[in-house]
């Protein structure tokens, strides 16, 4: 009996570490955040087919995958997508050249960064959502307004990063820059931006999902198309497939977007130390 | 080594006061007078924090002097002199991360309408003078800091300069690399006819790498005296540093620093 105890405690002891060991490296593996995502999309599949939650509006996961492939497959929502991503796409573009443009002008002239940042304050600090109305009076409720509304949302953050950037500039690249001789182009060029990049893409990647938040509710509150604007016609149509494959839709190109971008990111900036930790 | 001219840089009544708008105003230099000769290796020697580092920014034309002025070759210096290269004491901040080591000494090419081709065969000649041939395709903080020095002297000496201000270049490095860059650097000064200003609070360096010193004073910092090296050139790591001229000089340069240091203690 007592070899038999000492049989047992000591397999416990071998064991444990390894089961500790394979666990450890499923939840240190990317794997593990997918495998909660199943594992609540099953959950939702599971409680509307067992009707533990008995709605219209709680559709089964698998229909909404259904209505989300055909509603790709007939082009209306793809369309759909497509407008809604290039507004998105317009406005981020145009918000981060400004805001690159001003971050790189105040950062590094003293006059124009008192006269203008002031204002550069005051929008930043409105949200932008609270000017959609009265944009709407001079803009109209077509794309101009709403890729003016994702821009507005885009800039701040873009601004705010490149304009740190410059300022925070060690002076010892500048004065480099002088020994040599660069010109005031070419220094802008060949040091100011490449030494503000990593601070201009942490803007950037703030600003992709505020651009596409933008785009939705500009969206659900004017025009007649987007996936803003298709979301709410569904919801009063009690459409509720088509609804969530929206949603679902919108998800996944947020996430595309967002992978694409720090995929570019690491190509640009793969001198940073950031860069480097993994 | 060429032949040495008299009034080729003057330093001339060089004062220099930092702004006191958020704090004290500092006195960095009270007032500063040198002549360098053409050819002339001058060490300038002088405790920390007394200003050695804006004096040479000055005379880079990097920053203003409060007062006085700096001429170079019968100009004054009001900007940074084409001719005139300041080597940083930080100088792994002033090495572009972005670029590889050859990239970073293409730098100084690339504002002058060369061909590629050219740039790079420019850069590799530099690199190997250095010792650095076999790593063009590296990024700066891939290397050590004593071959990233090496990088940003060879991307000083690609600009051609007739003068070479050298801020502490070898502090931050062991000391074999140390007496290796010394002798790099000698030997460079002497095959290109470079004029150039060190300085460096290491007494042995400045005596066995200079024609003269300059010892500087303590902030506000004057200059307190000169003195000729008198010994012979090419100068030799080991042979050099055995002469009783180097033990002599280097004995009574501490010996006044030392005293200095503890005048300035009783003064206190
Ligand atoms: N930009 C600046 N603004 C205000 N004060 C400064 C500035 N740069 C230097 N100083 C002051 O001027 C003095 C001289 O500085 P400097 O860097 O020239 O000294 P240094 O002799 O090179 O010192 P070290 O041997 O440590 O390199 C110091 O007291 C420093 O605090
Ligand atoms: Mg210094």
């Amino acid at each position: 009996m007592s070899i038999a105890a000492s049989l047992t405690s000591g397999e416990l002891t071998v064991k444990s570490p390894v089961r500790r060991k394979l666990f450890g490296d499923l939840a240190r593996t990317r794997l593990s955040g997918a495998i909660l995502i199943a594992l609540l999309l099953l959950l939702w599949e599971v409680s509307a087919a067992r009707g533990w939650i008995v709605s219209d509006n709680w559709p089964r996961f698998s229909a909404v995958l259904v209505a989300a492939y055909r509603g790709l497959l007939s082009g209306e929502l793809a369309e759909i997508l497509g407008s809604t991503l290039y507004r998105m796409l317009a406005g981020y573009a145009a918000g981060c050249i400004l805001g690159v443009l001003f971050g790189l002008v105040l950062g590094s002239n003293r006059v124009l960064d008192w006269i203008i940042r002031p204002l550069i304050e005051i929008q930043r600090t409105l949200p932008s959502p609270a000017i959609i109305p009265p944009l709407i009076l001079f803009l109209g409720v077509d794309d101009t307004l709403k890729i003016f509304i994702i821009m507005l949302a885009v800039f701040p953050p873009v601004f705010v990063n490149t304009y740190g950037g410059v300022r925070g500039l060690d002076e010892t690249l500048l004065l480099t820059a002088k020994t040599f001789g660069l010109s005031r182009f070419d220094t802008l060029r060949k040091i100011v931006l490449p030494a503000t990049l990593p601070a201009m893409t942490a803007g950037m990647r703030i600003a992709l999902s505020l651009a596409l938040i933008m785009a939705v509710i500009g969206e659900m509150i004017s025009g007649a198309s987007g996936v803003g604007n298709y979301l709410m016609s569904m919801q009063y149509a009690m459409r509720a497939d088509s609804m969530y494959a929206a949603v679902i839709c919108l998800a996944a190109s947020g996430y595309i977007l967002n992978r694409v971008f720090l995929r570019l990111e690491r190509a640009a900036l793969h001198w940073h130390h950031s860069m480097q930790a993994e | 080594m060429t032949e040495a001219t008299a009034g080729y840089l003057s330093i001339r009544d060089v004062n220099k006061v930092y702004g006191g708008q958020h704090g004290e105003a500092t006195t960095a230099l009270k007032s500063i007078t040198l002549e360098v000769k053409q050819g002339e290796f001058l060490a300038i020697l002088g405790p920390s924090g007394c200003g050695k580092s804006t004096l040479l920014q000055i005379v880079a034309g990097l920053i203003n002097s409060t007062a006085g002025e700096v001429v170079l070759n019968g100009k004054a210096v009001t900007a940074p002199p084409p001719e005139m290269v300041y080597l940083f004491q930080q100088y792994s901040k002033s090495l572009l991360p972005w670029r590889t080591v050859e990239q970073n000494v293409a730098l100084v090419f690339e504002s002058r309408g060369m061909k590629k081709r050219e740039i790079e065969e420019r850069c590799g000649e530099y690199l190997g003078m250095v010792g650095l041939a076999g790593f063009r395709k590296h990024y700066p903080w891939q290397l050590s800091g004593g071959m990233q020095q090496r990088v940003a002297i060879a991307r000083a000496l690609a600009a051609q300069p007739r003068v070479l201000l050298l801020d502490e270049p070898f502090s931050a490095v062991d000391a074999l690399t140390r007496i290796e860059l010394q002798s790099l650097v000698l030997d460079l000064w002497a095959r290109q006819g470079l004029t150039i200003l060190l300085i460096t609070h290491d007494v042995d360096e400045a005596v066995f790498m200079a024609d003269r010193i300059a010892v500087l004073s303590s902030r506000p910092s004057t200059v307190e005296m000169v003195v000729d090296t008198d010994l012979p050139r090419p100068r030799d790591a080991m042979g050099t540093r055995e002469l009783p001229r180097f033990l002599q000089l280097r004995h009574e340069l501490v010996e006044h620093l030392l005293h200095r240091q503890n005048a300035g203690r009783v003064d206190a």
